[in-house]
């Protein structure tokens, strides 16, 4: 008889460093593809600069990259946590309100196709030029699948296991608790990944409509004088802080749902185990 | 075995219950009655979709009646009736290890409720021998764990009335005799009163001091069976036998009968 190790065979090892390796060579590939190309092919630095000339303004830069880059991580932070915060509770009115649900989700739905483009500037007007536009235009963005994943979450708890719960005398408190909330948790988690990335989308936008600081306004205002290497800079600068969050809610995915990253082989301890 | 016929654990009156369908409504039971006395080990054997587990939702409080009357130790059945209900699923909470499974009913009551059972959670985890895998989740276990498991759960819920509606049915043979006697140990050490839903004539006159017959749609009670050998002898018992070939004639309707 085996014996199970639960906690040690969560998440298998092998081949860790294959995830790792084989994206970077393509990396790299496609960076020497770039570079040798715009030497070669004498690419004006206006139009296309070089890796390599992305790389030196990166370093030369670097104070100004460092502050905009902070203002920007800032409005994607708080942004995405209210609009997290909105999304989750709003959910879990939703749920409990089905009147509220069935005036509320068609609005919601509309809302939805409305281009955030064209809310971002009445946001400047109201919350003005500083962080708060920006934070609440990544809010906006974020809040509805965070809401759709907690209210789909909520309301796909088995059936079976309400009524168990019922049977053994629940609380409406602990069925909420104990069993809907946990049940929904991985769905929710799928939202919190998709609200990390959109987080990213709705700050830069918000930057790109008015603001006076951040990496997108860096980037508009490079753009506009023709410093190319500038906005490949900000670009770059801008990829951690949306990677860096998936990253995070990924961590704590793992940290909070463990029985989520069982494999199949680790599920078939078969009857012979008995 | 006639020392128990003291108090009665289960009543049922003339139940009737309907639900809607595609053509209408259809009768699921209709007038049925049962008694069940307090220690007793009664069998419901039917045709599948003969409102066999619709009776006991309606004694586990989860289903209304539409006539009738049912009686839980003199209560009608409710959310706080004396009542452990166990599924053909296990539903096992996948978050939750094996050991935090097995103790959420007293959980619900309180955290001092649970701690009062800790201990005698881990002497039946043990008499289950399922104490290696206190820590694994449910995901990690196999389909006859997961079944015992949900068996003490069901079993630390310290509900003198168990309600076991096919809990061994989709276990193969061996893992199922082997819980079968696992549930005649528990049943005789706790003196528990059992209403086991199964489709297994086997089963139910291997378990049972009595086993009920439903006749197929609408329900009613075809027949009664006391089953009058101890538990050791009835294993390859001729008389057993010869109450199986009658149960399965009555099973199969009058109709079928020469």
């Amino acid at each position: 008889m085996r014996s199970p190790e639960p906690r040690r065979s969560l998440r298998p090892r092998r081949r860790q460093h294959e995830r790792w390796l084989y994206p970077l060579l393509l990396i790299a590939a496609m960076l020497a593809v770039w570079e040798v190309g715009v030497r070669t092919l004498d690419v004006p630095h206006y139009i296309l600069p070089a890796p390599s000339a992305v790389a030196v303004t990166l370093v030369e830069q670097r104070a100004v990259f460092a502050r905009h880059t902070g203002i920007t991580a800032l409005e994607v932070v708080t942004g995405g946590l209210l609009g997290v915060a909105v999304g989750l509770a709003l959910g879990l009115l939703l749920f409990y309100s089905p009147a509220l649900e069935k005036a509320l989700y068609p609005l919601l739905i509309t809302s939805q196709n409305v281009p955030v483009f064209a809310i971002a500037p009445l946001l400047v007007v109201w919350f003005g030029y500083g962080l708060w536009s920006k934070v609440v235009m990544a809010a906006i963005i974020v809040f509805f699948p965070i809401t759709l994943a907690m209210l789909g979450g909520l309301q796909r708890t088995d059936p079976d296991q309400l009524r168990l719960f019922r049977t053994m005398g629940a609380s409406p408190r602990q069925v909420l608790f104990k069993l809907r909330l946990p049940s929904a948790l991985p769905e929710i988690f799928a939202g919190l990944k998709l609200g990390a990335v959109y987080s990213t989308i709705g700050a830069v936008i918000g930057e790109w409509v008015g603001a006076g600081a951040g990496l997108g306004y860096l980037m508009l205002s490079a753009n506009a004088q023709l410093r190319i290497s500038m906005v490949f800079g900000a670009i770059l600068c801008l990829t951690p802080i949306g990677l860096g969050l998936l990253g995070f809610v990924t961590w704590l995915e793992r940290r909070l749902l463990p029985w989520q990253q069982l494999s199949r082989e680790d599920a078939a301890y078969d009857a012979s185990q008995l | 075995m006639k020392a128990v016929q003291k108090q009665t654990a289960i009543e049922v009156r003339s139940l009737r219950k309907s639900f809607a369908g595609a053509q209408g409504r259809y009768q699921v039971l209709d007038g049925v009655a049962l008694s069940i006395a307090a220690g007793e080990f009664v069998s419901l054997l039917g045709p599948s979709g003969g409102g066999k587990s619709t009776l006991l939702n309606i004694l586990a409080g989860l289903d209304e009646p539409d006539a009738g009357s049912a009686h839980v130790l003199g209560h009608p059945p409710g959310s706080h009736a004396p009542i452990a209900y166990m599924q053909q699923k296990d539903l096992l909470l996948p978050w939750r290890s094996l050991w935090d499974n097995i103790l959420i009913g007293p959980e619900l009551h309180s955290r001092a409720e649970r701690r009062r059972l800790e201990a005698s959670a881990r002497d039946l985890l043990h008499e289950f021998g399922l104490e290696r895998f206190a820590d694994a989740w449910p995901a990690q276990l196999s389909g006859g764990m997961r079944q015992r498991a949900a068996l003490l759960r069901t079993l630390l819920c310290e509900q003198p009335i168990l309600l076991l509606d096919e809990p061994f049915g989709a276990l193969d043979a061996i893992t199922r005799g082997r819980l079968q006697q696992m549930l005649l140990r528990v049943w005789r050490e706790f003196g528990k009163t059992v209403l086991l839903v199964t489709h297994d004539v086997e089963e139910a006159l291997l378990l049972s001091h009595r086993v009920i017959v439903l006749s197929g749609m609408p329900g009613h009670v075809l027949a009664e069976y006391p089953v009058p050998l101890p538990h050791e002898a009835r294993a390859e018992s001729p008389e057993l036998l010869r109450m199986r070939g009658r149960i399965l004639r009555s099973l199969e309707g009058p109709d079928a009968q020469p």
